[in-house]
């Protein structure tokens, strides 16, 4: 079921229209409340100087939560490691395999350098955009694990020795979603997954 | 007994050309029912649509409204004009659906409540679709979770964009972008199966 058939299922629901005498009395009951605001919450009058002591705490925090965040922060940003010549040919590399396999083509899982193809059994999958082309990178240790999908696709990744489905999905902001059985991961709200660190990307982006 | 309706004095009214809300609004907070009245008119049938589609139930949806204006009348004064009146009013519709939903869920009969439901009567016939069509969508959307059905009310029937809705919601927007993903996966797989059942 494509998206307009959806749009058009979800069209048929029909609403019901509100009786004329529960309108009246909303609008009745509504009119008595107007007479009636909720009082503001009052705010306690501070003079500027009591406020000091509640900034210089803040600011000794800011200052003590940055030099532990440079003092914790990695040598090399936590970001695909991927060069705009790498995210052309994982691209061409995904747009080719999948015409090999019409309809077929989960995604391509490349475990440091050995890929591994995820096929449906069955030409079920619809054919996806290029622009909807992403990459997910997983890396523990020495390993890394490189996923070329597209948005919406169900991937099935073995990590420490368990098959892990993972759905990645492109957002209208061009931010990529994660979403496993029971974690969402995005940039925003980074979590490592079974202990492998996760970045993401889409593969059009750079072209 | 009915209570008295409110003095108001004359000044604090809108004059009686055509306004727009945000004409409105100061009048009404200010505490003239009619410039209320006017605004009340204006957004009751959108919310009480939009609070049927959240619970499926057309005697819930009547509470659910009155008390959205209700509420919005207390609070008026409050009311920052950093979204528009109608969002204001989606949030506070979606909050009084949100408190009736855990209400009903201490009671244990959501599910119940829902599946005995029948089609109401007084729905408006659609050139297009037929009732079963309209009994279809309403058990499918019955079965999402009421987060996945904020979401494709706001963004499906509303045509809000994903950061309004977020900011209504209480949410990041990714959070909307992933309930309507899998709002419309469950929907897909729901409608699917009832086309296979038919």
């Amino acid at each position: 079921m494509t998206d307009p058939d959806l749009q058009k299922s979800l069209a048929a629901l029909r609403t019901p229209p509100p009786s004329a005498q529960a309108q009246d009395r909303a609008l009745h009951r509504a009119t008595i409340a107007l007479a009636n605001p909720a009082p503001a919450d009052p705010v306690p009058h501070r003079h500027p100087w009591s406020l000091l002591p509640l900034a210089t705490l803040g600011s000794a925090c800011a200052v003590l939560l940055c030099g532990w965040l440079l003092l914790r922060a990695p040598l090399a940003p936590n970001v695909p490691t991927t060069t705009a010549q790498s995210t052309t040919a994982d691209r061409d590399l995904l747009v080719q395999t999948g015409q090999l396999f019409p309809g077929q083509l989960n995604a391509i899982v490349i475990h440091n350098d050995t890929p591994q193809l995820d096929l449906s059994a069955e030409a079920t999958t619809q054919p996806a955009p290029d622009d909807q082309a992403i990459l997910v990178e997983l890396t523990r240790d020495h390993h890394t694990l490189r996923i070329l999908s597209y948005s919406g696709r169900t991937i099935r990744v073995q990590l420490n020795g368990a098959e892990l489905h993972l759905v990645p999905l492109l957002t209208a902001a061009g931010d990529i979603l994660l979403s496993g059985d029971d974690f969402i991961w995005t940039r925003d709200t980074p979590a490592q997954i079974a202990g492998w660190t996760v970045s993401s990307q889409p593969l059009a982006a750079n072209l | 007994m009915t209570p008295a309706a409110p003095t108001i004095s004359p000044s604090a009214c809108p004059p009686a050309e055509p306004t727009t809300d945000t004409d409105l609004l100061p009048h009404a907070a200010a505490g003239c029912p009619e410039a209320f009245t006017a605004l009340f008119n204006r957004h009751y049938a959108n919310i009480h649509a939009f609070a049927y589609r959240l619970c499926l139930c057309a005697a819930e949806a009547e509470d659910i409204a009155q008390e959205t204006f209700i509420q919005a009348a207390r609070s008026l004064g409050t009311f920052r004009r950093e979204a528009s009146f109608k969002n204001w009013l989606y949030t506070i519709a979606t909050n009084r659906a949100r408190d009736r939903l855990r209400q009903r869920q201490r009671r244990s009969r959501l599910d119940a409540a829902l599946q005995a439901e029948s089609p109401p009567d007084t729905a408006p016939p659609s050139p297009t679709a037929s009732p079963h069509q309209h009994e279809d969508i309403r058990i499918a959307l019955a079965a999402l979770p009421l987060d996945h059905r904020e979401a494709i009310n706001l963004v499906y029937y509303e045509n809000l964009s994903h950061a309004e809705a977020a900011r209504i919601l209480g949410c990041a927007e990714s959070t909307v972008s992933w309930r309507l993903f899998r709002a419309k996966s469950k929907l897909r797989k729901t409608l699917r199966a009832h086309h296979h059942h038919d």
